[in-house]
């Protein structure tokens, strides 16, 4: 118990004192190793070793740099000119854009923090320009770029599947129409929101001229998704090939990606992931100590002696995921609650498929709320928002996003209707 | 000393770049090789997450250099103006000792792992090699910080979180 009272001191003081977050996670891991009974504390020093040592951590280097790549080049610029081009009829026109265009960019990327930075970090100033409020336009991306882990290709998606043992094409399958409903709840959002905006006018020639000049762009994600579905690559070597798509694009037909932007973007990658690379580690050496100490296999058995129920489980289990959502990171909740939660869904006559996508549809939400959401960092980070108002911005859509997670959660055809036969 | 650090800070950017521009090339070659020779490279999976580890770790002290690490700033709000800059240097301190610990507790783990002798059965790599890329980093942030926490002048300006 001192250990505790120690643990939440330390916490407080770090946050105070504005130390990084990998110290502050470093030293939770260090004191838990240590309640382990371990004097050895190089262990510690295994354990990242060991969370490093992860094939499937390749994956995120690799789509970090090909967004980098889209987003110096001219494949984001013209998948957002295409998406502007097909909205900009409707009320919030640019707004509904910036969903679509992360729609289309999660179908390439695979991840939430790098859709948020290749889409927002163009439409945010363009937002802004055109008269949105800076804190709806920060709300707006922050929670549109959750969409990389729900629209396929997605790595949590296939954690899950290795976890589960379900297939993976039927989880990216399954993911299509929760996204795209997800989207859709987004874009009803912006509309709502901008619906006194002056609109723009249906233009056929400026729609026909941004679809020959983003035609390429379209196809990036095709092939992502394509060579991952016919079971061509693995998603760690479709992360490889989306870079190589990426340059291939880039400098052999768009010609607007100069060499030293494509060292820039190396170096950033690395940056990124240097900021991200050690908060990961350390939190996989504290996920360890969790589920060392079975603290969530603990909860999930509280939880399984009051509840009787289908429907009670569902509700337990969202709250349970929401919860986790607001303190773990997405690999880490799904790691420690996909095994234990999956046989009891199955119990309770869910489809692991169905529940796969609860679950990252859960941890998405995860992504917007304190004190763990990364897309609250990034967004802080990224468009130079308090976080503060980033959290205050991302209030309404993620409570809409809660709304999604209803329909998806008690109408699962949505998510099994194109798996006929599952 | 701030040319210095400039120099070591361009040098790091160097080799994580090149790491990571290798790993995207021997991941591509793999898929390349395999789809349209039918030879497999099994090797280039485990050499590439070698050099992620490499650029990963090297990307924890570029963002050192240029003060991206995500921190929480509720501090900078709340403090008195007037302890500010000796909480930025209680900071960059604790950073320092942090990561000095951590450097010599990663110094006995490689020791071990090089007694134990163990070698990557794919690439052939002895692990102490890869595994020394740890206290390396570690040392190298503890300086910087270290440096940070007694030469104000040196400090990059802080990019972390609100």
């Amino acid at each position: 118990m001192s250990l505790a009272y120690a643990l939440i001191l330390f916490l407080i003081l770090g946050v105070i004192a504005g130390l990084p977050l990998f110290v502050i996670l470093g030293v939770v891991a260090t004191l838990c190793y240590s309640l382990q009974g371990n004097a050895d504390l190089s262990g510690v020093i295994e354990d990242i070793y060991f969370a490093a040592d992860k094939e499937i951590l390749l994956a995120i280097p690799l789509f970090i740099l090909a967004g980098n790549l889209m987003t110096h080049g001219a494949i984001a610029r013209r998948l957002i000119r295409i998406a502007s081009s097909i909205t900009a009829p409707l009320p919030a026109g640019l707004g509904v854009a910036a969903v679509l265009s992360c729609t289309l960019f999660a179908a390439i990327s695979g991840s939430s923090p790098v859709t948020l930075i290749a889409i927002g970090t163009m439409m945010y100033p363009a937002l802004v320009d055109a008269g949105y409020s800076r804190g709806f336009s920060v709300g707006l991306l922050a929670s549109a770029g959750t969409l990389g882990i729900i629209i396929p290709p997605s790595i949590p998606m296939i954690v899950y599947s290795i976890m589960a043992s379900v297939p993976v094409t039927d989880m990216f399958i399954a993911g299509v129409l929760p996204g795209l409903l997800l989207a859709a709840i987004l874009m009803v959002y912006a509309m709502y929101h901008g619906r006194k905006m002056p609109r723009g006018r249906w233009d056929t020639a400026e729609f026909v001229a941004a679809f020959k000049s983003g035609f390429l762009s379209l196809l990036v994600p095709v092939i992502i998704l394509g060579g991952i579905y016919s079971g061509f690559f693995t998603a760690t070597e479709a992360a490889a090939i989306a870079v190589a798509v990426a340059l291939t694009i880039e400098l052999g037909f768009y010609r607007e990606l100069k060499l030293p932007l494509v060292w820039k973007s190396m170096t950033d990658t690395t940056e990124m992931l240097g900021m991200i690379f050690f908060i990961l580690l350390f939190a996989v050496s504290f996920n360890k100590f969790l589920i060392l100490e079975q603290i969530p296999q603990n909860f999930v058995q509280d939880l399984s002696g009051i509840i009787s129920t289908k429907m009670e489980f569902l509700i337990g289990v969202n709250i349970l995921l929401l919860i986790a959502g607001c303190f773990m990171d997405v690999m880490s909740a799904i790691l420690v609650f996909a095994p234990l939660l999956t046989p009891m869904a199955i119990h309770y006559g869910i489809n692991p498929i169905h529940f796969g996508i609860i679950m990252i549809v859960n941890l998405e939400i995860g992504y917007l709320t304190p004190p763990v959401g990364i897309n609250l960092f990034v967004a802080s980070a990224a468009f130079r928002q308090p976080l503060g108002d980033v959290i205050r911005a991302a209030i309404v859509p993620a409570l809409m996003l809660l709304g999604g997670l209803m329909v998806v959660t008690f109408w699962p055809t949505l998510c099994m209707v194109l798996l006929p036969g599952k | 000393m701030k040319k210095l650090l400039g120099y070591l800070s361009e040098l790091e950017r160097w080799v994580a770049g090149i790491s990571i521009a290798a790993m995207a090339a021997l991941l591509f070659s793999d898929v390349f090789s395999r789809e349209v020779f039918h030879i497999s490279l099994p090797w280039a999976q485990k050499l590439s997450l070698h050099l992620m580890i490499l650029a990963g770790c090297l990307g924890v002290s570029l963002a050192s250099s240029s003060g991206g690490h995500l921190r929480p700033e509720i501090g900078d709000h709340v403090l008195p103006k007037l302890i500010q800059p000796a909480m930025t240097a209680f900071r960059e301190f604790c950073v320092a000792c942090f990561c000095g610990f951590y450097f010599y507790i990663g110094l006995l783990y490689v020791q071990q792992s090089k007694d134990f002798g163990d070698v990557n059965v794919i690439t052939g790599v002895p692990l102490w090699i890869v595994q020394a890329i740890f206290p390396t980093v570690f040392f190298l942030i503890a300086v910087k910080h270290a440096i940070y926490a007694t030469m104000p002048s040196m400090r990059p300006v802080s990019r972390g979180v609100h």
